[in-house]
């Protein structure tokens, strides 16, 4: 299912610069739920969009809970650790009636589940045991450190967390325990550690790995996965985990042997603190401040909303979060463990029709999918998920066309590529009589070409300086050392001709950012031309002038002069090749476009060929000579613009004294 | 073969493969082609949250008991007797018509609470009081340090009371006794600072009516968003209590920056903004339709606060009061990016406080006797007025012209919807059956709606000259519509004014800036104009727009604050002078106003209330919502909800349009969301007219049809019978609304259908 894939890697870059989103003067009503829903959106930032969820009652404020870590629904009950009283809590949404579970051997229950049975596993960290206790509240059983030797006498064992498949298999989620979640079958064995955490490899552990000694090595390498904060388990019996610190894989699903089956890179937070799976395995995931994360069954991301209460406490969002469950109506119940009680949250109709809509996807409903789609996509604005869904039920519906367009609209590259190919076949069958129509005139053409008079044509085209110094941009492809070397010492090419083909090359790097096909750049409307603008003025005369000064101290040959018409054409097969990437790139799919990204490669490693070739010739330098003048270039250029920075910082700092200064004298003496 | 023949056939080449290229046309994306409503179903548990009014509790409890023990007459009329006790400065108020005794603690001296809290309770009058550090501290006029003197009246009497040397602060209170209610006032020249300490708030009897945890049934009433209740429950832990300032936050002394600790990739701003306050009233029921008092601020409006504990917040007491603010702590900032240090305000603010409370019993003794008896306050007042017969709009349409959007360089216009659209739209709506339709235009100026210069008096629109508008005004017309072009004088983005020349000043001597929670937002910052210019602003433009007769909406009626240059300050009571009389003045010229969230003082030149609230807040300790704001209005003005197609579509939200008579509105645009990704309207998710009009007929139809019944008729009561029912009484007789899944029978054979309302008329013989 990579068809539905967000193309995280871009959407992660732009959530750093999205722009949100509160217009500045139409009143904005407060209604409804107490926070904004945000969405991807189409231009891969965020979007408010319609209330997903909306707040219901708040309960359990009766209860007097202290510091409940965790909270477990089923069939009408909530199941609550409430940590802080040493007893579990079984609270009827129904009756509105509770029941209270103690035992005396309770000393902090953290996590809680309840089986199939009714029996209620409690995780208790404290006790480091997990008891196992009848629908009554009888104790059954308790899980105490497993004796087996596999398990090791340094491992630990601190159950915060707890999930139970329908074998009666125990995944335990230990604080501290870095190899994963501890397995135990029913009678208490050690089966192994379940899931892992990968650790990062910085450049710091290279650096470490490579050149420090073996002792030195054993002092510095105490890298340790994390721990996993929580977990869940849905009714096919798969693990879904959370853990901090983890950004972009905070949240997993683990197959039977414990491999994540979620994108590596996904919308997240670093602070999730629990996961529930709803009832058609969307997932839910909670961060401490309370902001509310919806995934669907491949990790994109539904929605985002809740938040934290800092100066206003409302229904709907939170001091602290502990845990977040799931009935089965997708009806949140999210527990704020600083104030011991649980916001119950209710989908709305949008969330409801993306539930729905997801669902006829999956069934293969896709005529009736794509209906609702476009519903969830009129009343939600460009949200990303809706777009490309509609785009997929489209597809899978063979209605490539329109699923081609909602396809670019999401900036699903994927997607339009594979929906291209198919249209593409179908036109270039079509397109087969006027290709050959266009191959007849194109040779008649040449054909009246080669007979019409040359020197009339040559006439036509007078022997000039342009046509000369535009023709030198393929000789250089041809022959770059006579070229450079005829720069240099035959006076070929002129300043003008050279600025010429500076706003030339500058024209079609703008055109590569905003002209280019879809498959190879996606939705240019987020490039910003005044950036590129600015980044290829700024490396022209960066390099022009610091070569220039590099090699008038490094006894190079060349003039001022020499170097500024030099240098475009060292970007002559840029210059000369990139125009048809950019044309070809609206013909290809993603697959062939790997060629056209091949092609891009090529081109940039000509360009460098050509630099040190023109380097050589117009400086008459050695080969070593050669790189070490455009080393030196490159640092010189760095520098600059270090210096500029610092130059900019500085002011900075400069005018927010002085305006600090003001503003305190001000006060000072004509306010006080 | 040469270079440029090389070149030719490349060229030619490339433009074959050009032409075999079919990118798909993508000039319609984001239109979808829906048929149909996109209204969805009732989820039914909604209405236990606290979004709804939920039922009066049935158990049984008794009412307070305030003895008259150790308390003298001070007064009587037919209605009411006031007594007192001198020692500790606490009165008691007999109902005669119930025979309920009012008071403010039970015991003189109360277990439940300390000394501070105890004279704090009980007193006629309480002060806080602040050092030069800004640390406050509270006091009752029947604290041992206090010194009191009673001079009595026929009427009642006059406190003058010194809170002794140590504090230095010393004033003078008058309590009368009126035909049906208390009067309190405090005169400003009264008070005398002679210490190290100021005066920051005065609070009249500030338990008056105060209820310990759930021993007794009733309910706080705060004029939080449309009203809520707070039903009185036992003691839980609570963060703050309610303490809301009247008319909103005064952004020239409040801090206006939201608070925000969410470390998230994700966008921070998070929480929707809070509707202010705009009636100064409060409210406590003691049982169910037995007793209750109801207070009304008289004057000192702009300085009051409304304050509401729930038991758990430092009492066990649920107590509820208005509280005038004389100083505040503000912050003087000292650096570039805003940080300061708090400094107290120097001079105090003119308040001169004046409240009424208001002793009900019976069938008043509710929200919605309340209500009767604000509606009753205001209408002998003249602040409220019939404005609705002039209007026939019923269906409200806020079209979007144009706004600014991030260009290469700087910002250009994007024209959103056109003209001619707009005549296509309503043409289409008419078609459908659509009437009544007050069409208004957004951002009509040149640069739209975020990028008009405030101070540009405009003689054209970006839909073209204003005689353009001239067919679709007699379309609208034609059929019971109306046209309008809405502006919002009093703020501004950043690129809207010269900050120098047109910023209010705050009394830190900076501009009124709120900065976005999201820095990198596009003009996300909101400047306030000096109120002066920014009316002087607006009444040129009303100028051209009359001569050309068309008539404009005003948002922002529910802004309030100072502008304190040295030397040259205007308080918050000034600009509310100012501003009166600007907008009685349009109000009279273009016989009648529509006004987005007007305070009470515009009340009187208000035709059609926009943006009327749909709810409370829903702070935590609230209960239930209310329809206060409806109760009062519904039948002299024109209500209307917020935008439908904002959260506000749904069967649940038509059938809660009904109940809070609220006639239905909606922001559109021309153009698709997608394309509007650069502009300021990048937050609102769906306007698309495409997209909603199918929803906007069936809104319409719903919505528009049941409350044209009670069209001009008062709302007496508002109730909620069942889980799922609720009835709304009007002069004419009744609606009932039913959220429910199945049929609800009234009475013999008269049903309300699932997830519907049924108007059943008043006969004469009933």
């Amino acid at each position: 299912m990579q068809k539905n894939k967000i193309n995280l890697k871009k959407f992660f870059a732009l959530a750093v610069m999205a722009l949100v989103l509160l217009s500045a003067v139409v009143t904005v009503s407060a209604e409804s739920a107490s926070s904004y829903t945000y969405t991807p959106s189409v231009d891969g930032g965020w979007i408010t969009t319609q209330d997903a969820y909306q707040v219901g009652k708040v309960i359990l404020q009766e209860l007097a809970l202290t510091n409940p870590q965790d909270v477990f629904e089923k069939d009408g009950k909530l199941y609550i650790a409430d940590t802080g009283n040493l007893r579990v809590v079984v609270y009827d949404l129904n009756q509105q009636s509770f029941v209270e579970i103690k035992n005396e051997k309770f000393k902090g229950p953290t996590g809680i589940f309840v089986n199939e049975n009714h029996n209620i596993y409690v995780a208790d960290r404290e006790a480091a045991k997990v008891f196992l206790l009848d629908k009554d509240g009888n104790l059954l059983k308790e899980y105490g450190r497993p004796e087996n030797a596999t398990f090791g006498k340094a491992a630990v064992y601190r159950p915060s967390k707890i999930v139970v498949n329908n074998s009666g298999v125990m995944y335990i989620v230990s604080d501290g325990a870095f190899d994963g979640m501890i397995q135990i079958d029913k009678d208490g064995q050690f089966l192994g550690y379940f899931g892992y955490n990968n650790t990062t490899f910085t450049l710091w552990d290279y650096v470490v790995e490579n050149f420090f000694t073996d002792a030195m090595k054993q002092r510095l390498s105490n890298k340790v996965p994390f721990s996993f904060k929580s977990v869940d388990i849905d009714k096919k019996g798969l693990i879904y985990s959370v853990t901090q610190a983890a950004k972009g894989n905070a949240l997993k699903k683990h197959d039977a042997a414990g491999i994540n089956l979620l994108p590596s890179e996904m919308v997240d937070e670093v602070d999730f603190a629990d996961v529930c799976v709803g009832v058609r395995n969307n997932t839910y995931a909670v961060t401490s401040t309370g902001l509310i994360f919806e995934y669907d069954l491949n990790g994109n991301l539904l929605f985002t909303f809740g938040g934290r209460a800092i100066s206003t406490e409302k229904n709907g969002v939170f001091t602290n979060v502990s845990a977040i469950c799931c009935d089965s109506d997708n009806k949140l119940y999210v527990l704020d463990y600083e104030r011991g009680i649980v916001h119950v949250m209710h989908p709305t109709d949008y969330a409801k029709s993306y539930h729905e809509a997801i669902e006829l996807y999956n069934k293969g409903k896709y005529e009736e999918g794509a209906n609702l789609w476009k519903h969830v996509a009129a009343v939600g604005g460009s949200s990303y998920y809706a777009e490309n869904s509609l785009a997929q039920c489209l597809y899978e519906g063979q209605n490539y066309k329109e699923a081609l367009k909602h396809y670019k609209t999401a900036g699903n590259r994927e997607g339009y590529s594979e929906c291209y190919w198919q249209i593409r076949n179908e036109q270039i069958s079509k397109a087969v009589p006027y290709i050959i129509i266009a191959v007849i005139v194109l040779a008649v053409a040449l054909l009246i070409f080669r007979k019409v008079d040359k020197e009339k044509f040559n006439k036509l085209f007078a022997k000039s300086i342009i046509k000369d110094d535009f023709l030198l941009i393929f000789k250089v492809l041809r022959h770059p050392i006579d070229s450079f070397y005829g720069i240099r010492r035959e006076g070929k090419g002129h300043i003008s001709t050279a600025i010429g083909l500076y706003i030339i090359e500058y024209l079609i790097v703008v055109a590569y950012f905003t002209l280019s096909g879809f498959a190879l750049i996606g939705n240019a409307d987020n490039v910003s031309v005044v950036l590129i603008t600015l980044i290829f003025w700024a490396v022209i005369f960066l390099f022009v002038g610091s070569n220039y000064l590099v090699s008038s101290v490094g006894e190079g040959e060349a003039r001022f002069r020499d170097v500024v018409i030099a240098t475009p054409y060292v970007l002559s097969p840029f210059t000369v090749i990139m125009p048809f990437i950019i044309l070809i790139s609206h013909i290809v799919t993603l697959n062939e476009l790997r060629l056209l990204e091949l092609a891009v490669i090529a081109v940039i490693a000509w360009v460098l060929v050509c630099l040190f070739i023109a380097t050589r010739e117009i400086h008459a330098y050695e080969p070593m000579a050669v790189i070490k003048n455009l080393l030196i270039t490159v640092f010189l250029m760095a520098v600059v613009v270090l210096a500029v920075s610092l130059v900019y910082m500085f002011f900075d700092q400069l005018v927010n004294l002085i305006i600090s200064v003001v503003k305190e004298l001000n006060y000072r003496v004509f306010l006080a | 073969m040469s270079s440029w023949r090389k070149i030719i056939s490349a060229s030619v080449a490339v433009c074959i493969a050009f032409l075999c290229c079919a990118c798909g046309n993508n000039s319609d994306a984001g239109k979808y082609s829906v048929s149909g409503s996109l209204v969805g179903e009732v989820d039914v548990e909604q209405l236990s949250s606290n979004r709804f009014t939920q039922m009066d509790s049935s158990a049984e409890k008794p009412l307070m008991n305030y003895g008259l023990e150790g308390y003298k007459l001070v007064c009587e009329n037919k209605n009411l007797a006031l007594y007192i006790d001198e020692e500790i400065a606490s009165v008691r108020i007999v109902d005669k018509k119930s025979g309920y005794v009012w008071g403010a603690l039970e015991e003189k001296d109360p277990e439940n609470l300390n000394k501070t809290w105890g004279s704090f309770a009980n007193s006629v009058l309480s002060i806080s009081y602040m050092d030069q550090t800004g640390a406050t501290k509270l006091i009752g006029a029947g604290n041992d340090k206090a010194k009191c003197k009673y001079e009595y009246t026929d009427n009642g009497f006059v406190l003058k009371v010194d809170f002794g040397s140590v504090i230095g602060i010393a004033l003078e209170a008058s309590v009368t006794l009126m035909d049906e209610s208390l009067h309190f006032a405090v005169n400003d020249e009264t008070i005398e600072e002679t210490g190290e300490n100021y005066i920051a708030m005065i609070y009249f009897a500030p338990f008056l009516g105060s209820t310990v945890s759930d021993n007794c049934n009733g309910y706080i009433f705060v004029p939080d968003g449309s009203g809520a209740l707070i039903r009185y429950q036992k003691p839980k832990k609570y963060l703050k209590s309610y303490s809301e300032r009247v008319y909103g936050l005064d952004y020239a002394i409040d801090n206006l920056n939201e608070l925000n600790d969410l470390k998230s990739n994700r966008p921070k701003d998070m929480l929707k903004d809070s509707t202010p306050i705009t009636m100064p009233v409060f409210g406590i029921t003691h049982g169910v339709d037995d007793n209750a008092i109801f207070g009304h601020i008289t004057a000192g409006d702009s300085y009051a606060y409304i304050n509401a504990s729930p038991a758990g917040v430092v009492t066990d007491y649920n107590w509820a009061t208005a509280s005038f603010v004389y100083r505040q702590v503000y912050s003087q900032p000292t650096s570039k990016n805003g940080a300061g240090v708090p400094v107290v305000q120097k001079n105090k603010n003119v308040v001169n406080p004046e409240m009424d409370i208001y002793f009900l019993s019976g069938n008043d003794a509710n929200y919605s006797g309340m209500a009767r008896k604000y509606r009753d306050i205001l209408k002998s007042n003249k602040m409220l007025v019939n404005n609705i017969e002039n209007v026939n709009t019923k269906l409200f349409l806020d079209f979007v012209a144009a706004d600014v959007q991030k260009a290469l360089i700087g910002q250009n216009q994007k024209d959103i919807t056109g003209l001619e659209y707009l005549q296509k739209s309503v043409k289409k709506l008419s078609k459908a059956g659509v009437d009544g339709i007050a069409l208004s235009v957004i951002g009509w100026q040149e640069n739209g709606l975020s990028g008009y210069k405030k101070s540009n008096v405009f003689n054209s629109t970006v839909m073209g000259e204003f005689g353009n508008f001239a067919a679709l005004k007699k379309q609208l017309t034609e059929n019971s519509g109306s046209f309008s072009l809405y502006i919002d004088p009093l703020r501004a983005t950043e690129i809207q004014i010269n900050s120098r020349v047109d910023s209010g000043i705050t009394l830190s001597q900076s501009p009124i800036r709120e900065t976005a929670v999201d820095t990198k937002k596009f003009l996300g910052d909101i400047w306030y104009l000096k109120p002066e210019t920014a009316l002087q602003y607006l009444n040129k433009q009303f100028k051209v727009l009359q001569k050309n007769d068309i008539k404009i909406d005003i948002d922002g009626g529910n802004l309030l604050y100072g502008e304190y240059l040295v030397n040259n300050f205007i308080s918050r009571e000034d600009m509310k002078s100012v501003i009166v009389k600007a907008y009685n003045n349009i109000y009279n010229k273009q016989k009648g106003l529509t006004l987005y969230s007007p305070n009470e003082y515009l009340l009187p030149f208000v035709s059609v209330y926009r943006n009327v609230p749909v709810s409370s807040n829903q702070e935590i300790y609230i209960t239930d919502s209310v329809p206060f704001i409806q109760l009062v209005l519904s039948g002299n003005i024109t209500l209307v909800a917020p935008y439908a197609n904002e959260n506000f579509y749904s069967k649940i939200d038509l059938l809660k349009s009904v109940e809070y008579n609220l006639y239905p509105s909606f922001l559109l645009t021309e153009e698709v969301n997608i394309e509007l990704g650069k502009t300021t309207l990048k937050d609102r998710a769906s306007t698309c007219f495409e997209n909603w009009k199918d929803t906007i007929c069936d809104v319409d139809a719903f919505v528009c049809d049941a409350l044209l019944k009670v069209k001009g008729k008062e709302m007496l009561s508002h109730k909620r019978l069942n889980e799922t029912v609720f009835k709304v009484s009007y002069e004419n007789g009744d609606i009932y609304i039913n959220y429910g899944k199945d049929a609800f029978e009234i009475s013999n054979g008269i049903v309300v259908d699932a997830e519907n309302v049924l108007f059943c008329e008043v006969t004469d013989d009933e």
